[in-house]
């Protein structure tokens, strides 16, 4: 009877060994599909943040441009520049720090900051209706007093800077969110003019 | 039996799940390869302004349709939904519908801005929205993406 019995809990403990492999696999096959789904969710959030990156990057590069577009316009009609006559009566050109402009039909105020050397600039940052923009227009006073020179300057010399080879140069910044915001969606795109 | 019964179940959850997903993620590639495909055109809408204004050509307030001008000068006209055919690799306007229509269209507006200054000086400001418009197959609403950008046309 004893022999019977302790044959009988032998042949139930292998049974019991045996078992638990179909929850094993289950498991197994579990974590291979929630890996593969997992991954897959992973590319599709990257696609969209790289689109949304190169639609924020457009964005943040036009209000660039439209800063630009407004800083060229002004300076090509030499708004920052009158002329005057020296006491031999001949015409000079100076440089006339104008206080604002007017831009996306609101006026934009100048910040000049104090001379430096031969350079004035002017600088402003602002809220934009898709974003913001940061921008640095510098004159040349050597240059615009010396034509001459501004005709024969290498501008596109970037040794000591632009601004010291160019009569005019304007650095915009242009972001897709508004100043101080620190989204890490957040493009900003340069658009330089120099002449 | 009852070890089945679980293992089956949590199968059936696992796979369920991620097998979901693939729909969404099929629909997010056809969109995303359609968002930047929009968005190209777009640019391609206000550079081809630019350009004209560049080129010293009167910019006039409205609607227009844009030929890139792939054979040609770019000029902006008026028509329309200004549908985007495809030729090949490249995407033209209805101006010169060479190839097969597209789900794209693209509309280029041009608002007048009030600046007094640039009056002045005989010049105007302008606003160039480029808007490119696309319909998405099912029951999908039609997706746009736009850019602005201003300019000063003398």
């Amino acid at each position: 009877m004893t022999k019977t019995f302790h044959i009988q809990l032998m042949s139930l403990i292998i049974k019991n060994k045996k078992s638990g492999f179909a929850l094993l696999y289950a498991i197994l096959l579990t974590s291979v599909v929630l890996v593969v789904g997992v991954a897959l969710i992973n590319i599709i959030t990257r696609q969209l943040i790289l689109t949304s990156l190169n639609r924020n990057s457009q964005i943040a590069y036009y209000n660039a441009t439209s800063v630009r577009h407004c800083l060229d316009f002004y300076d090509e009609k030499e708004y920052f520049i009158e002329e005057t006559y020296n006491s031999y009566g001949d015409p000079i050109k100076t440089i006339n720090p104008a206080d604002e402009i007017e831009c996306f039909g609101r006026p934009i105020a100048l910040s000049w900051l104090p001379s430096d050397g031969n350079i004035y600039k002017a600088t402003n940052s602002s809220n934009f209706e898709t974003g913001s923009f940061d921008f640095s227009y510098a004159i040349n006073k050597n240059l615009v007093d010396n034509l001459e020179a501004y005709r024969t300057s290498n501008c596109y010399n970037s040794d000591n800077g632009f601004e010291n080879n160019c009569m005019s140069t304007a650095i915009v910044k242009g972001s897709n969110t508004p100043l101080g915001d620190t989204n890490p969606r957040k493009v900003t795109r340069v658009s330089i003019s120099l002449r | 039996m009852v070890e089945a019964l679980v293992a089956i179940t949590i199968l059936l959850i696992a796979v369920i799940g991620p097998l979901s997903l693939l729909p969404t993620a099929l629909r997010d590639s056809v969109y995303l390869k359609n968002e930047i495909t929009a968005n190209y055109l777009a640019q391609e809408g206000l550079e081809v302004v630019i350009y004209l204004n560049d080129s010293g050509e009167t910019l006039n307030p409205g609607d227009y349709c844009v030929d890139a001008g792939q054979d040609g000068r770019a000029a902006l006209y008026s028509g329309g939904d200004c549908p985007i055919y495809l030729s090949g690799d490249i995407y033209m306007s209805a101006r010169s519908p060479e190839g097969t229509p597209t789900i794209f269209s693209r509309v280029v507006t041009i608002s007048p801005v009030t600046n007094s200054t640039a009056g002045d000086y005989g010049a105007k400001e302008l606003k160039v929205v480029s808007k490119v418009i696309w319909k998405n197959r099912g029951f999908l609403n039609d997706k746009n993406i736009s850019y602005t950008t201003y300019v000063f046309n003398y």
